[in-house]
């Protein structure tokens, strides 16, 4: 069985990539890999055009986190501590854009909020309807546990004030939550593109718009050595999310 | 915090005056009244859901009382904030704060009361060596056993000093076979700290062990309210005997030299029980499980009781048997090495029941 697993892991993320990363550092793929010998010089082309756009990418990701966190935290903080129906009802919306197709939450938000497109906020509160639900997903449960509420009374039975009671209680026990919530909605939020197809100014483009457009218009090579620098930097991201997911299985044990 | 009337300033340990907390329409606890002197341990006990934490988590202010009031050293802190209590709560599973160490957990009172540095460290130093953790001062809670984290805990309430301390089920994370040992080293350090601890449990060795008084709580409502042998001895109801003591509470009257049972199908002569004048008005036989015997040679007489066994519990030193007589559930403990048949004749075992009389009123 983890063999199988493995293989399966292996032959559709592993593979893929490292055929990205050959098709990168070949002169000429089309002759195979490596073919006409292996050259770091696509990188050095690919990164000419990306870098305005990964800084943009890169400032709309941590936005998007930060409100998040910010916006998230409270939501989450009321859907677990104060059920109601109202509640209830907020933490079923909050998922319902899970549920729809990019194209038409674009097309919504487009003609809902026209005024807030160009400046480019319209993109980030798009990101952050997607995103939100995986913070939620991330929080909630941990708000909710009655260990941590237990813990919590005993703090502000032995004089915490709220706020400390906040500061050194809440937020540590969250903290793995925060931290896997932040990594995922950045991640998320980095390489997202159908949404942002949609409501991004066509002339303020993303990362993935980028590589949408190397792979449309450029050669494989250079796609690829693009492919190459966005998976750079988002890789950090996704093995802090395997290390908190580490973390906190081995923190119930 | 303001003042109370003097009645109840008088008073310089817990005095919860009828509080009752309602959640919604739903009364959790009703009418509480009882006091805590400092230095005392009163134990709440009572079937799960009789509103026992409820009444600890109102003292501790973490629900608001609907009505009535809550006095802490004299002072009504019936509206006031947690933090001004002047309360230490161990919560069941004890709520240790798992990022800290164990010194930093018992500091973490004194921290948030900014009790200077090297009072802190110098209590801190003094609970670890007073609760036996001073080796693991460093360690993180998931280090440690279940008696030791139950040591913490205990210990970051002292470390406030509070006038009250509040235990909730502290013996029910631990494994039976700890319990014992652990229930007296508790013993000994709710005598070294001279706070009024209100200890929640629903173990009735736990609260005769620990509690100089017990308040039995049913449906939200004291039933009882006294001293471990008061309660014992002469039980308000049914619920009280059976939950303190396993026994059976059972209405009965004088007729000559017999207590009558049962619309008279067992008469019970008067001087195989021992007497004792009841503060709860009717008359009655309280029956332990010890207090009957199998008799296979009785006369045919209403001395002794036709019973059905209906189950059988092998104990190690005792068969603890269960009976059903006159459409009542008796106990009954034998020697383990007794056979039992299913039809059985029981009789008292002079000396070992009580008969409760009731004062007139």
């Amino acid at each position: 069985m983890n063999r199988a697993v493995l293989a399966v892991v292996l032959s559709f993320v592993l593979l893929p990539i490292l055929a990205t990363a050959i098709a990168a550092t070949s002169v000429d793929f089309s002759h195979g890999p490596w073919g006409g010998g292996p050259t770091l010089d696509w990188l050095g082309y690919a990164w000419v055009p990306l870098a305005p756009v990964v800084a943009r990418s890169l400032a709309i990701a941590l936005g998007v986190v930060l409100l998040n966190l910010l916006l998230g935290g409270v939501i989450s903080w009321w859907v677990a501590r104060r059920p109601s129906w109202a509640t209830f009802l907020v933490g079923y919306l909050v998922n319902v854009p899970l549920a729809i197709p990019g194209i038409a939450l674009s097309v919504a938000l487009v003609g809902t909020f026209p005024p807030l497109r160009p400046s480019g906020f319209l993109l980030v509160m798009a990101h952050l309807v997607f995103t939100l639900p995986f913070t939620l997903a991330a929080l909630v449960p941990v708000l909710a546990d009655p260990s941590l509420r237990a813990a919590e009374d005993v703090a502000r039975s032995l004089g915490a004030s709220h706020v400390r009671v906040a500061r050194t209680i809440t937020i540590p026990a969250c903290a793995v939550g925060l931290a896997q919530a932040a990594a995922m909605v950045f991640a998320l939020s980095f390489g997202e593109f159908n949404i942002s197809f949609f409501v991004n100014p066509p002339a303020a483009p993303t990362i993935p718009f980028a590589l949408f457009d190397a792979y449309s218009t450029g050669r494989l090579e250079l796609a690829s050595a693009q492919t190459i620098i966005f998976i750079a930097f988002i890789v950090p991201v996704l093995g802090a999310i395997v290390a908190l997911q580490r973390r906190a299985g081995r923190s119930k044990t | 915090m303001t003042i109370v009337p003097e009645s109840l300033a008088a008073h310089a340990g817990l005095l919860i005056e009828r509080a009752t907390v309602r959640y919604g329409g739903t009364v959790a606890a009703g009418e509480i009244t009882l006091d805590v002197a400092p230095g005392e341990t009163v134990a709440l006990v009572g079937p799960s859901g009789c509103g026992k934490s409820t009444t600890l988590r109102a003292v501790a202010g973490l629900v608001p009382l609907s009505e009535g009031r809550i006095a802490i050293r004299g002072l009504d802190v019936t509206r006031a904030a947690p933090p001004s209590r002047g309360v230490g709560l161990v919560p069941q599973n004890y709520a240790l704060f798992p990022h800290m160490s164990v010194a930093a957990n018992i500091a973490y009172g004194m921290r948030a009361r900014r009790v200077p540095a090297t009072k802190r460290q110098r209590t801190v130093d003094g609970l670890l060596e007073l609760t036996s953790l001073g080796h693991l001062a460093d360690r993180r809670p998931d280090q440690l056993s279940g008696g030791q984290r139950q040591r913490v805990a205990l210990a970051r309430a002292l470390a406030v000093e509070p006038s009250v301390l509040l235990l909730d089920e502290p013996m029910a994370a631990l494994d039976p076979q700890l319990r014992g040992g652990l229930r007296r080293e508790l013993a000994e350090l709710l005598r070294a700290a001279d706070s009024a601890t209100l200890l929640v449990t629903h173990d009735q060795r736990e609260a005769l062990a620990l509690g100089q008084r017990i308040a039995v709580l049913r449906e939200g409502r004291i039933v009882q309210f006294g001293t471990a042998r008061e309660l014992w001895n002469d039980p308000a109801d049914a619920l009280v005997a059976d939950f303190l003591a396993g026994s059976r509470l059972l209405d009965a009257h004088l007729d000559g030299e017999h207590a009558v049972l049962f619309d008279g199908r067992w008469r019970v002569p008067l001087d195989g029980l021992v007497k004792r004048t009841s503060a709860h008005g009717r008359t009655r036989v309280l029956m332990r499980p010890e207090s009957l015997m199998i008799v296979g040679d009785a006369p045919r007489d209403q001395t002794a009781l036709d019973a059905e066994v209906t189950h059988t519990e092998f104990v190690g030193e005792a068969l603890h048997i269960t009976l059903e007589a006159a459409g009542t559930v008796l106990t009954i403990r034998t020697p383990a090495d007794v056979g039992v048949p299913r039809h059985v004749r029981v009789a008292v075992r002079p000396g070992h029941a009580s008969l409760l009389i009731g004062s007139p009123n």
